[in-house]
């Protein structure tokens, strides 16, 4: 009998498990030493007779093989919870970190969200878990078939509850960004996105131009696929539009599948809020209509989204080049040989490369690629740049045995290097993402590539032109001015947002 | 350190106590009031309230930097805490008050059976997912089962009989059966009691027989309460009188009103590692007894008697 020893549920839950687990023990059991628990163990046979109940104490009874066992054991649980030790947060009984959902539960109850992110073989069957405990689910892992997704993602609407993903690389939610997300400001406008840097490069820029958001949802790259329904982009919608503090509701993806598309429009139309919508390569013009506002690029949206949100009238976004980055084209143009004329663009954002692939091919015709527009543009070995070519690093087949290359910069900064070599480069285009899950110092990797791909080319007197975007705030962990001003002392031309950076670009090769 | 507190639970002194402290957890600290049988709680939540709550919210203490046995007391509506920099200003929070007596829930109503139905099938699926040493379907099988389940069962069993012919003496010798019973720092069956008494506050309205029946039924169970530890007995204090922490009584009017459950039931269920689920098989169990000629039937036809059998299982008749 300990006195006056409390200790919360779980922890004496674990306390018995662990006296249950020692050599020699059969059963043990912690319990308030009150009237009818100790009537309880007499009649297990747990105590030889009753003792006086002392309800405010801790009883604790062992049964195993032999009195030494019993008696090793009662010491070591005397021990454990009487002495303090020092890496035990939990008055002697040691914490224990959690190796399973449930136990995760346990030490942290009003928990509502868990973060999946195993390998995809084991993140279905984690995530049912977790929702059957009611939590809402993030699926950062990839790999997960539409078979296993699907009824992941029915359950959790008929529980109302999310799961965002598989392979949903980022969301903010109540301010807390989750996977790769940057820092950016608490506002009114909500988010619910296809596509992780899509939703990356809405929202920082959002944050830029001096709002902020209430939520961004990440769906995952199949939940628009007619299969899986757009499921948990209907649930965003829904939810942002009860949402109060959601003023507009901001929609980020890759077309749909049509079926699915309807839906969506649908759903966002008796939402009653402004809707902005980005279907990277959809015509603005199909979807516009009523509460909804179809725009072409990410920069775009989030400027929608921003004015929406201050009570302002739409205008209509132009295509051309801002005047501040128009008198940097000749500038450019003057340093090319003349055999130099192609753009390499080498991407660690799968959403950067493709709007960028879109944007180029409006001016320049075909863009090879290795997740091209159309068929014929796939380039044939990605290893190799051939005329106008766009590459996403982050395709499985870069990544394979490798962290992603908005961590680890290195085959980028090879391929830079090898872009140099090629004397028809003319412009090599780069997307830098920050944010919580990329590497620290992005600026700090790329310098070193970019000079030496300059002295390369200098050396076959030639100039290479560097322009680049960098998709963050200031308040990321590597700070965006931090960064920009690190790039530009090397050279490298910034724009304000990757659409602004693709037409840059075609404009200095046109 | 000086923390404001975000709210205050309708028991808790307002200016003036003194007081010990009694337990130390993690994100909460008891307080045993001087000259009084109970405690007042400080605990740091974003929206748990209690009755005997002092509720501040930071994300940057731990309440384990307090001691047990030294002194706590609060002078001109400041709480402070011997060897410890920590203070709590009381003054200007607000009031917290638990529905629950106004609740008036009319079980016959489909709304509340649904409800009732969808609560009920959380809290077995938590019970069984978790391993937990109850689960309620599994409750009135009293042939099979650990001891513990089988006392639990039968004294459930016979405290439903006599709620329902609000027999109070019975009622009384069946919740001593249950005081102080079972597993965790607030044993399963005063959870179970706590729930259960949540449940029957949330039928009585202004039926005069059944609040007769829970005044003197709650007034037996405080003088069984000193056979339990104290943070029970702070509970069933109140309990006693109608008021429950924001979690069973959010369930309670969620289920009443039949919106919100399935949020409110997991809620309700993740306090602690299994109270959450006796005090909601409780209050389930409660919202029962009196609700003739509801077709929400869960106990068999025995009663705890002897009489049951193998025919007599656990049966859930739902709308």
């Amino acid at each position: 009998m300990i006195k006056n020893l409390y200790r919360d549920s779980v922890s004496l839950m674990q306390f018995s498990e662990k006296l249950r687990a020692l050599e020699g023990i059969a059963q043990a059991s912690a319990v308030m030493a009150t009237e009818n628990n100790i009537g309880l163990l007499v009649e297990a046979g747990l105590l030889a007779s009753a003792v006086p109940p002392s309800p405010n104490d801790l009883l604790i009874v062992v049964a195993g093989r032999d009195e030494a066992s019993t008696g090793a054991a009662l010491d070591s649980a005397e021990a454990m919870l009487t002495a303090k030790a020092a890496d035990a947060g939990d008055g002697g009984v040691r914490r224990v970190i959690p190796r399973s959902i449930q136990m995760g539960l346990e030490s942290m109850p009003s928990a509502n969200l868990a973060l999946i992110s195993t390998p995809g073989e084991y993140a279905a069957a984690e995530a049912r878990k977790a929702l059957q405990f009611g939590l809402h689910v993030m699926m950062f892992s990839d790999n997960v078939s539409m078979e296993e997704e699907i009824p992941l993602k029915q359950y959790a609407r008929a529980h109302d509850l999310f799961v965002m993903g598989p392979d949903c690389g980022t969301a903010i939610i109540n301010g807390i960004p989750l996977g790769f997300a940057n820092v950016v400001r608490r506002g009114n406008i909500g988010v619910v996105a296809a596509s992780g840097t899509g939703l990356q490069q809405v929202t920082s820029l959002i944050d830029r131009f001096g709002a902020g958001i209430t939520q961004a949802i990440g769906t995952g790259g199949h939940d628009l696929k007619s299969e899986v329904g757009g499921i948990t982009m209907l649930q965003g919608i829904e939810a942002l539009a009860k949402d109060k503090a959601t003023r507009v509701i901001l929609l980020v993806s890759k077309p749909p599948s049509p079926d699915v598309m309807w839906n969506v429009l649908d759903k966002a139309s008796k939402s009653k809020k402004p809707v902005v919508v980005e279907f990277i390569g959809a015509d603005p013009q199909t979807i516009t209509g009523g509460n909804i506002h179809g725009v072409k690029t990410l920069e775009d949206a989030a400027r929608a989204a921003v004015l929406l949100s201050k009570g302002r009238a739409l205008k209509r976004f132009s295509n051309a080049l801002p005047a501040k980055y128009k008198s940097l084209v000749k500038p450019a143009q003057k340093k090319l040989k003349k055999g130099q004329k192609y753009i390499r663009g080498l991407f660690s954002g799968g959403t950067f490369c493709y709007e960028t692939v879109l944007l180029l091919r409006e001016s320049l015709g075909s863009v090879y690629s290795n997740t091209p527009i159309k068929k014929e543009e796939k380039i044939p070995d990605v290893w190799k740049s051939q005329e106008h070519t766009v590459i996403d690093l982050g395709d499985d087949l870069f990544t394979q045995g490798r962290p992603h290359p908005m961590i680890d910069f290195r085959l980028r900064n090879e391929r830079i290097v090898q872009e140099a070599k090629n004397p028809e480069t003319a412009v090599i285009l780069l997307d830098i993402v920050l944010g919580y899950g990329s590497n620290m110092d992005p600026a700090g990797e790329l310098v070193p590539a970019i000079r030496q791909a300059r002295k390369i080319a200098a050396k076959a007197k030639r100039t290479i032109v560097f322009i680049g975007s960098v998709c963050g705030t200031d308040s990321d962990p590597q700070n965006l001015s931090r960064q920009e001003a690190r790039l530009r002392e090397a050279g490298v031309i910034l724009t304000d947002s990757n659409a602004q950076a693709a037409r840059l670009a075609a404009a200095i090769v046109s | 350190m000086r923390l404001r507190a975000v709210s205050l639970g309708e028991a808790v002194p307002r200016e003036t106590f003194d007081a010990e402290i009694q337990s130390v957890f993690e994100s909460a600290v008891n307080l045993r009031l001087a000259k009084e049988d109970r405690l007042v709680t400080v605990l740091i939540s974003d929206q748990y309230e209690l009755p005997q709550g002092i509720r501040i919210w930071t994300k940057d203490l731990s309440l384990r930097t307090l001691t047990p046995g030294l002194r706590a007391a609060a002078r001109g509506g400041i709480l402070r805490f011997d060897s410890s920099p920590l203070a709590v200003d009381l003054r200007g929070a607000p009031v917290w008050k638990c529905r629950v007596p106004q609740i008036a829930a009319d079980m016959r109503s489909s709304v509340v059976i649904q409800g009732w139905s969808t609560a009920w099938e959380l809290l077995n699926g938590q019970q069984r997912l978790k391993h937990t040493d109850i689960v309620a379907d599994d409750l009135f099988q009293l042939d099979a089962g650990s001891l513990l389940y089988q006392r639990l069962g039968r004294s459930i069993l016979q405290l439903v009989s006599a709620a329902e012919e609000f027999a109070v003496q019975a009622a009384t010798r069946a919740a001593e059966k249950l005081i102080g019973l079972g597993p965790g720092v607030t044993p399963s069956g005063d959870d179970i009691l706590i729930g259960f008494l949540a449940g029957l506050w949330s039928m009585a309205g202004q039926d005069p027989v059944r609040l007769s029946f829970i005044h003197s039924f709650g007034a037996d169970l405080m003088q069984l309460a000193r056979q339990t530890g104290e943070i029970s007995r702070t509970y069933l204090y109140h309990a006693a009188q109608g008021q429950f922490s924001s979690r069973l009584s959010n369930l309670a009017e969620a289920i009443a009103y039949g919106k919100h459950v399935e949020s409110m039931v997991r809620e309700a269920l993740r306090v602690g590692h299994s109270s959450g689920m006796d005090s909601v098989t409780g209050l389930l169990i409660g919202l029962c007894v009196w609700n003739n000629p509801s077709p929400l039937h869960p106990f068999p036809a025995g009663r705890g008697d002897g009489s049951e059998g193998k025919d007599h299982l656990w049966q859930l008749h739902t709308v």
